[in-house]
């Protein structure tokens, strides 16, 4: 009796250790694509404002309802979205929908599927156009906006403090030091957070068009054919320096986090920053009396004009060896039909890509006195190689840290573009 | 006449033999192979080459990864907080867990419960810990700052500070880990026999002297596994600091580990990141020998 027991022990046991390492391994998906059977489609999306995802959520489950033999599975990672879809890209098994967040043909372009032959390619906007499409009319992705960004300013602050909206990095610099000196010092007016460096890459970034795209004379050939001067990037690393050695930066610039700055806007201690038109809903969850407001840019000097960054902000585009083309387009489609592109507009701040889309959102004024405000392309995705996001945000930290002057910053933006462009 | 009796192997004879124990080692190979092994080889595979962790080509690029590797003068400074994070934690964790052995290891309730409060910390993720503590650490509404407001006036800012705050990532890893070497201590204190201590006190020996004559030998091989174990997990610290600094500012706080993420998912390069992975193996592998090898020698000379 004891030597049975001890056999069927061992047996359950050899048997539970196989099948735990057998789980690990991923089930291939070998349903049939016919239309008759349920089917599940998976998405990705990098959106991480609560309000935007049930946005997202809600115009999934209408469509479920429309479309009884389809299902949606929404996934939204949060930050980690980019480095799941990076492992994804690497063993080949994308999600079937997925958001390429301003990189469809930079970096996902080799597994998105063409999309020329929608109904809604006709309504893209003239900006969104050359941005998703290539030389070969491949379309990468359904834009569900366009990126309009500038700098965010604490509307409220700068009314009280009766400052116009600058229009130079003069008058931006002036503005923070009139109300740094009208507090005391107890406003700190930008805010950068070493921990989140990508803040600090989003001001380099829409700052890098005033500097070297925007002015009539500017760097944007010597960049495209790599002859470009990178002493000139000097003027980057001296316009952080400047900011922090005046004390117009917040204090704890190395160790704050993004989250962080909701409550300050809210309370009052920030009054620009270079970030996702997200924000205003959360400082609006703290204090609804405060105001925010964006603005394009500053240029650099007054024979320039302001200038906002765009192109792809959040998109939908479809895996190129998903089992499921037809019905992934149908979503697409349903996406891009004009009430859901409305509600997306409104609850994501951002314009739509698509043309005769028009809702009265928290920014809407601001886009509309800016009218004719020149959107560049985002500077890091036309003129720099893949991959040189994280040397802008570590080294500007590094700067801001005192660990490099403004001529390594330069020296090894240059090393790095040359590396990068190289591979 | 005799006759021999041949005992023939049947079935359940051949089952019985210890060489059939090998087949359970199966499964356990089989893991090892796949979890361990295998990535192993592809990692050494991929440092040769300049991936950059996606895309499905790439091409062998030599020894370069280890070149630049070498030359990069964040490398310096990441090797050095990584020995910090390593044998920082394991002094820490060792001082404090075998105090905290000697003091409660009398069966009372107030020590089951001290016990208790000492070891909870490490039942919760390290990430947590690290963004508990981030609370106090924070230089605007930080606890720390709220206390030092109350007394100067002015606030510190000390995770920003390079020198600072490796050591304060290695404190808060020895305050969540230090239960465990605590338990390892604590069973091996139970395993000293009375005798030798009644024995001395008999021959007028001072707590001092009991300590250092009799307790500390007979725990050689408590402190031989406490000691390794804490190596090898300071050396490969990852969560804590990711919540706590990011490795920041800059690569200044950076382990190994989150240097080799942060190559491998920011900076996308995945060849650079496995030729780190392959120096942290030798790292970690070359430290922990030369500890056992160290403390095995001590244990049997007891």
């Amino acid at each position: 009796m004891k030597k049975g027991i001890r056999l069927i022990t061992a047996l359950t046991a050899a048997l539970m250790v196989t099948s735990s390492s057998l789980m690990g391994c991923s089930s291939s998906k070998s349903s049939s694509s016919s239309t008759s059977s349920p089917v599940t489609l998976s998405m990705y999306s990098n959106i991480t404002d609560v309000a935007f995802q049930n946005t997202i959520k809600e115009i999934a489950s209408n469509f479920e309802k429309e479309n009884t033999g389809i299902k949606l599975d929404i996934t939204f990672p949060g930050s980690e979205y980019e480095n799941i879809l990076k492992v994804k890209m690497a063993s080949n098994e994308m999600p079937d929908i997925f958001d390429t967040h301003g990189w469809a043909q930079l970096r996902y372009g080799n597994y998105l599927m063409d999309l020329k032959d929608s109904s809604w390619v006709s309504k893209l906007d003239s900006t969104i156009k050359p941005v998703v499409t290539d030389s070969k009319g491949k379309v990468y992705c359904l834009p569900l906006n366009e990126a309009k960004d500038g700098i965010i300013y604490n509307k409220t602050l700068l009314n009280k403090y009766g400052i116009a909206v600058p229009k130079t990095v003069d008058e931006l610099v002036a503005a923070a030091e009139k109300i740094s000196k009208a507090s005391n010092g107890q406003i700190k007016p930008f805010f950068l957070s070493g921990v989140d460096n990508w803040m600090v890459g989003q001001l380099v970034d829409v700052m890098a068009t005033p500097m070297l795209i925007s002015a009539k004379t500017n760097s944007a050939d010597a960049l495209l054919n790599k002859s470009f001067d990178w002493s000139k990037w000097n003027t980057m690393g001296d316009f952080l320096l400047k900011l922090k050695n005046e004390g117009l930066v917040n204090e704890d610039v190395l160790t704050a986090k993004s989250t962080d700055l909701p409550k300050r806007f809210a309370e009052g201690k920030t009054v620009f920053c270079a970030t996702m038109l997200s924000v205003a809903d959360d400082v609006k969850a703290i204090d609804s009396s405060v105001e925010l407001g964006v603005m394009p840019a500053p240029a650099f000097d007054s024979t320039d004009t302001p200038s906002f960054s765009g192109g792809e902000r959040q998109t939908l585009g479809v895996w190129k060896d998903t089992k499921y083309k037809e019905q992934c387009l149908k979503v697409l489609d349903y996406f891009a039909k004009q009430e859901n592109q409305e509600k997306i507009a409104t609850v994501g701040k951002y314009p739509s890509a698509l043309t005769g889309i028009s809702v009265a959102s928290t920014f809407q004024k601001d886009f509309d006195s800016n009218k004719d405000t020149r959107v560049f392309a985002y500077f890091d995705r036309v003129y720099l190689p893949n991959g040189m996001w994280d040397v802008i945000c570590k080294n500007g930290v590094k700067l801001l840290a005192g660990q490099i002057k403004s001529s390594d910053y330069s020296s090894v933006m240059k090393s790095e573009f040359t590396r990068l462009s190289t591979k | 006449m005799s006759e021999k009796y041949i005992h023939k192997k049947t079935l359940k004879d051949k089952l019985n033999s210890p060489g059939m124990l090998n087949i359970l080692y199966v499964p356990v190979l089989i893991l090892f192979g796949t979890f361990l092994i295998y990535p192993f080889f592809k990692g050494i595979q991929v440092s040769f080459t300049n991936w950059d962790g996606y895309s499905q080509i790439f091409k062998y690029v030599g020894f370069q990864n280890y070149k630049q590797m070498f030359a990069d003068s964040d490398i310096v400074t990441v090797i050095y907080n990584t020995i910090v994070y390593g044998v920082g934690s394991t002094l820490f964790q060792n001082i404090f867990g075998l105090a905290f052995a000697l003091l409660l290891c009398r069966q009372t309730k107030l020590n089951a419960v001290g016990r208790t409060f000492v070891y909870l910390p490490a039942i919760i993720s390290p990430l947590i810990m690290g963004y508990i503590w981030y609370f106090i650490f924070q230089y605007d509404g930080g606890a720390l700052n709220d206390i030092i407001k109350l007394f100067s006036g002015s606030q510190t800012n000390l995770l920003a500070s390079t020198k600072a705050n490796v050591w304060i990532i290695t404190g808060i890893n020895s305050f969540q880990f230090v239960g465990v070497s605590m338990v390892i201590y604590l069973a091996g204190l139970q395993n000293i026999p009375h005798d030798y201590y009644e024995a001395a006190e008999i021959d007028g020996a001072s707590y001092w002297q009991r300590f250092l004559n009799i307790t500390v030998p007979m725990l050689a091989p408590s402190i031989t596994v406490a000691v390794v174990l804490n190596l090898i997990g300071g050396l490969k610290l990852f969560d804590v600091i990711w919540s706590l600094t990011n490795g920041g500012p800059g690569y200044s706080s950076c382990s190994l580990s989150t240097m080799m993420y942060q190559l491998y998912f920011a900076k996308q390069e995945a060849g650079l990141a496995a030729s780190l992975g392959i120096l942290m193996f030798v790292i970690i592998t070359i430290v922990s020998v030369i500890a056992l090898a160290g403390f095995r020698k001590r244990e049997i000379s007891q």
